[in-house]
Formats: structure tokens, C-alpha cells, sequence
């Protein structure tokens, strides 16, 4: 108990507490604002991932007496301690089954993000060093690359062609880019697909997606034991998916090119594409991961189909601040 | 334009009874710890009602204060514990004035964690052993709230850790540690 007591102790406790806060305000935020689009929604869910990770420290440098026993007893709305404390029969049940569930929460961060970023790392490089193509592939790439990227203001970027049988399409690098295509991808999707798929790649690249998402994952790293940044980096990534089909179909004016491309990326069971292990506790770890990734298309192509009258509001950066000032007010109070 | 503006007001409206919401239910879980453990940190209106409700056997009370260090008898603020673990605050005003001029802070020996004084200390000397009757203790000068000159005495007595922090000469503090006598 004495960790949860010292400064690195009573930080996570309140990280924590503070994150769970904010998702909570962040999400009535989204229902009494009517808050709807994915990009206003990524806005905000930044918050909910940054600003537990600040809050402590800032209060502080600033209010040193907050972290007084006095302030938790006096001022505080919720002192997190009182919880840890509770001794019962010489134990202190919650306060175990709180590092019981710190140590759960990193195990899953490790298995979630350190070690399939290992895996892809390999993989990437393997991608990377295995490229071929052929004249007609670089015909195909250079005639619809021309035409997507030259109306784009972004550098045009290298296009390389991996032998995957899976459908693998990605972007690498923060200033020069390079879009990764599998061949199978490339041979089953049409000219309007194709077209599809690669400017959602250049809205990434306008977007600076590459830069954003390794922000956000710093934070998400910095919160490994925090299960809302679990949860709340997860969705910030699918906010951005969202955001860049929506500016890929504003430019293509195709959202049906779009759907059919997204729909060639769905992971099939017995597919031929599987090449997962599909037993034991690895397999369901695949499988769980599959599911997850056909739902995420699922509601992507959920969202294109009822795209053809988006309900287009104005960013409000009166209600984001006011979201963001209850946020760091009811973070004070929590201790 | 009106009816833009009464929407707004109403959303905003929303937004500030969910955050009471939000408020009354933190309220309400901060105070079931106090349900299944009800000898908790709490603020008492007198020692006496602490002694009465917590099972303090080893907290002491000063018999002495030098009358003319001008510190309020009783003292102001009494915040007592049994459980996890025995500890008792004791706060001594000022008479006729609200700040705090002496601070009596015993803690159960074992604790895996202390309270620290509502005065902010920074110590200015090296601390200097002295005795309190027959327990080994030590003392050291510093400068507590706007920068008032104050002493510190600590020293283990039984199973507790005894402090006492006050805005007074060094030799008068070690009078009043000298004094600490159990409640009883």
C-alpha cells in the first residue's frame, strides 16, 4: 500500500479517476451538444486522453496544498485514498484489487500495442525490402496516382507493391511518404476502388495522420496502466478512419468505389487470406481481433452508406472549452 | 435567432445539471468508505469526541502551554483515526485570531504513510538531538507560512511518532513536548 501512497502512487490513482471523469463528461458532452461528426468526436476524445495525464502534475505546481491530506478531507468533492484505505481483517481489499488491476491493465497493453508494434515492425521490413513490381503495375499505380495526388497540396509519394495474399494497404513516413499496396489488393480492385482506397491513403497523408497518431500513441504509452487511454486511443484511431473516408468521398463524390474497397479488406474465417492460427489462446486472440476489425469495416461502411446527407455542424469552441474547464475543475476536486 | 439562442441556453443548461450530477455522485462516493470503515480521518468538534468515539489508546495530550505564547486552548481543529491505522491532528489557533500557531501530530509508528503538517515547513539548520524527558528526539528550526520563524520536535513515544510543529521559540516547544501526557 505504501506505492499507492507515494507520489508515482497517488499520479496513476488519479490519472485514473481523472480519466474515467473525463470520459464520462466527454460523453454527455456528445449528447447534450449532439455532437455526432468524427471529427469534432477525435477533438474531444484528445482531451480525455491528454489531460488526465497533465492534471496531476499541473495541480501540483499550482495548488501544492491540494495534495494535502487537509484539502482531501476538507475540499475534496472524491479522495480515491479513502477507497485504498478501507482495512479489513489486517488487508486492504481495495487497495490490492486496484494493483491487481494496474498489473492487468500493462499486461494488456503490452499484448495490444508493444508487441504487435514489434511484430509489424518486422513485417514492414519485410514488406519493405520485398517489393516488386512490373510495368504494368507501375503503369496502373502512375496513371491513378497522377490523378489523386496531383490535386492534393502533398508531395506525391513512392508507391510500392508487396507479394501479400492478404489485402494490405498502408502509408509509412511523416514527410515523404510511401503507400504499400499488396498485389491481391491491386488485381481485385477496379479503377474506382483502387481510386477509393488511395485517397483515403493521400487524405492520411494531408492530414498528417502519420504525426497525430504517434502523438496520441505517446500518450497511450505514457498511460500504459490506464484503461481508458486503452479504450479512448482505440476509438481516436477510428475517429480518424471516419474522418478520412468522409474527405475521400467528398473528393471522389464515389462513396459506393469506397464501400466496395473497404468491404475487400474484411478478414474471412475460412478465408484463403487466413493465415492466423485459429485454436487455443492465441487463436482466440486472433479471432477476437478479427471480429473487432470486420466490425470496425462494418461500421465504416455503415456510416459511407448513410453519407449522402451528412448532417454537417460547426466545430463550437465555446462548448469544447466549457467541456474542457469541467473536465480540469471536477480533476481539482478528485484527489 | 431567439429560438437559436433559448436551444443553446437549454443545452448549456443540460450540460450543468449533468455535472452536478456528476458532483453529487462523487459526493456520495466519497462517503461510503466511511460506511464500512467507520473510524476513518475525520474532523471532530473536540478531542473529548474523538476519545469517546475512536479507540485512541496511545494518542497523548499536551498538559502544558505556555500562557504566554497565546495559543487557544482547545484546540481548533481536532481530526482523529483508528482505522487503518491510530492518528490524531490537533490544531491550536492563535487566541483571537483564525492561524494556526502550533500543530500536534501523532501517528501510529507502523503507518505506511504519515500526514504532513497544513503548515508548510522549510527547514533552515541541521537538526539537533535533543532529549524529551528520556526519549531521543530531534529539533530543528525552519520557516513555516510567510516565512514566520517555527520549530520542530519529533520523537517516538510507545507506538507512536509524536510531532509537534509551532510558531513559537524552540525552548518553549520543547516545554510543551515535555508536557505530552496520555488522555486518560
Amino acid at each position: 500500500m505504501t506505492f499507492l501512497h507515494s507520489l508515482p502512487g497517488i499520479y496513476v490513482t488519479q490519472a485514473i479517476v481523472h480519466s474515467f471523469i473525463a470520459l464520462v463528461i466527454v460523453e454527455i458532452s456528445f449528447f447534450v451538444w449532439g455532437i455526432k461528426d468524427h471529427l469534432s468526436k477525435f477533438r474531444y476524445r484528445i482531451l480525455t486522453l491528454t489531460l488526465p495525464a497533465f492534471m496531476f502534475p499541473l495541480y501540483q505546481f499550482i495548488f501544492p496544498e491540494r495534495g494535502t491530506w487537509h484539502f482531501r478531507l476538507n475540499t475534496a468533492l472524491f479522495d480515491s485514498m479513502k477507497w485504498i484505505d478501507i482495512k479489513i481483517e489486517g488487508i486492504y481489499p481495495f487497495g490490492l484489487i486496484f494493483i491487481l488491476f494496474l498489473a492487468g491493465v500493462t499486461c494488456i497493453f503490452f499484448m495490444q500495442e508493444i508487441l504487435p508494434l514489434i511484430r509489424n515492425r518486422s513485417l514492414r521490413e519485410e514488406f519493405s525490402e520485398g517489393v516488386e513490381q512490373t510495368e504494368a503495375d507501375r503503369r496502373k499505380i502512375k496513371e491513378i496516382g497522377d490523378r489523386i495526388f496531383a490535386g492534393l497540396s502533398i508531395g506525391k509519394p513512392s508507391v510500392a507493391i508487396i507479394d501479400e495474399e492478404a489485402p494490405v494497404l498502408f502509408t509509412r513516413g511523416v514527410k515523404n511518404h510511401t503507400v504499400f499496396i499488396s498485389r491481391r489488393l491491386l488485381d481485385t480492385l477496379n479503377e474506382e476502388q483502387l481510386k477509393g482506397a488511395l485517397t483515403h491513403e493521400a487524405v492520411h497523408m494531408l492530414r498528417g495522420s502519420s504525426i497525430k497518431t504517434q502523438g496520441i500513441y505517446l500518450a497511450r504509452m505514457l498511460m500504459f496502466y490506464n484503461p481508458v487511454s486503452l479504450v479512448e486511443f482505440r476509438r481516436i484511431v477510428h475517429d480518424d478512419e471516419f474522418i478520412c473516408d468522409a474527405v475521400t468521398v467528398s473528393k471522389t463524390g464515389n462513396p459506393g468505389a469506397l464501400i466496395e474497397a473497404l468491404s475487400a479488406f474484411y478478414h474471412k474465417p475460412d478465408g484463403e487470406d487466413n493465415s492466423a492460427r485459429t485454436d487455443g489462446l492465441s487463436g482466440m486472440k486472433e479471432r477476437i481481433e478479427m471480429h473487432s476489425h470486420n466490425l470496425m469495416l462494418d461500421e465504416r461502411i455503415a456510416v459511407l452508406k448513410e453519407m449522402s446527407a451528412p448532417e454537417e455542424k460547426p466545430f463550437s469552441l465555446f462548448q469544447f472549452s466549457l467541456t474542457a474547464a469541467a473536465i480540469l475543475s471536477a480533476g481539482y476536486l478528485v484527489v | 435567432m431567439l429560438n437559436r439562442f433559448l436551444a443553446n441556453s437549454w443545452k448549456l443548461i443540460r450540460f450543468l445539471i449533468a455535472l452536478a450530477f456528476i458532483a453529487a455522485l462523487l459526493m456520495l462516493m466519497n462517503r461510503l468508505p466511511s460506511l464500512v470503515q467507520k473510524h476513518g480521518l475525520k474532523k471532530y468538534s473536540s478531542f473529548d469526541l474523538a476519545k469517546k468515539e475512536l479507540n485512541l489508546k496511545n494518542t497523548r495530550l499536551p498538559a502544558y502551554i505556555p500562557e504566554h505564547l497565546r495559543f487557544a486552548w482547545p484546540p481548533s481543529e481536532v481530526y482523529a483515526q483508528d482505522a487503518p491505522f491510530e492518528a490524531s491532528i490537533m490544531h491550536f489557533s492563535f487566541v483571537a485570531k483564525k492561524e494556526i500557531g502550533l500543530v500536534v501530530r501523532q501517528v501510529d509508528a507502523k503507518a505506511p504513510y504519515t500526514f504532513d503538517p497544513v503548515m508548510r515547513i522549510k527547514r533552515t539548520k541541521e537538526p539537533v538531538s535533543i532529549f524529551v524527558r528520556d526519549r531521543k528526539a530531534v529539533l530543528f528550526s525552519a520557516l513555516c507560512d510567510q516565512d514566520i520563524p517555527c520549530n520542530q520536535i519529533e520523537w517516538p513515544e510507545g507506538n507512536m511518532n509524536i510531532t509537534l510543529t509551532g510558531k513559537c521559540p524552540a525552548q518553549d516547544l520543547i516545554r510543551i513536548a515535555a508536557s505530552m501526557l496520555p488522555a486518560d
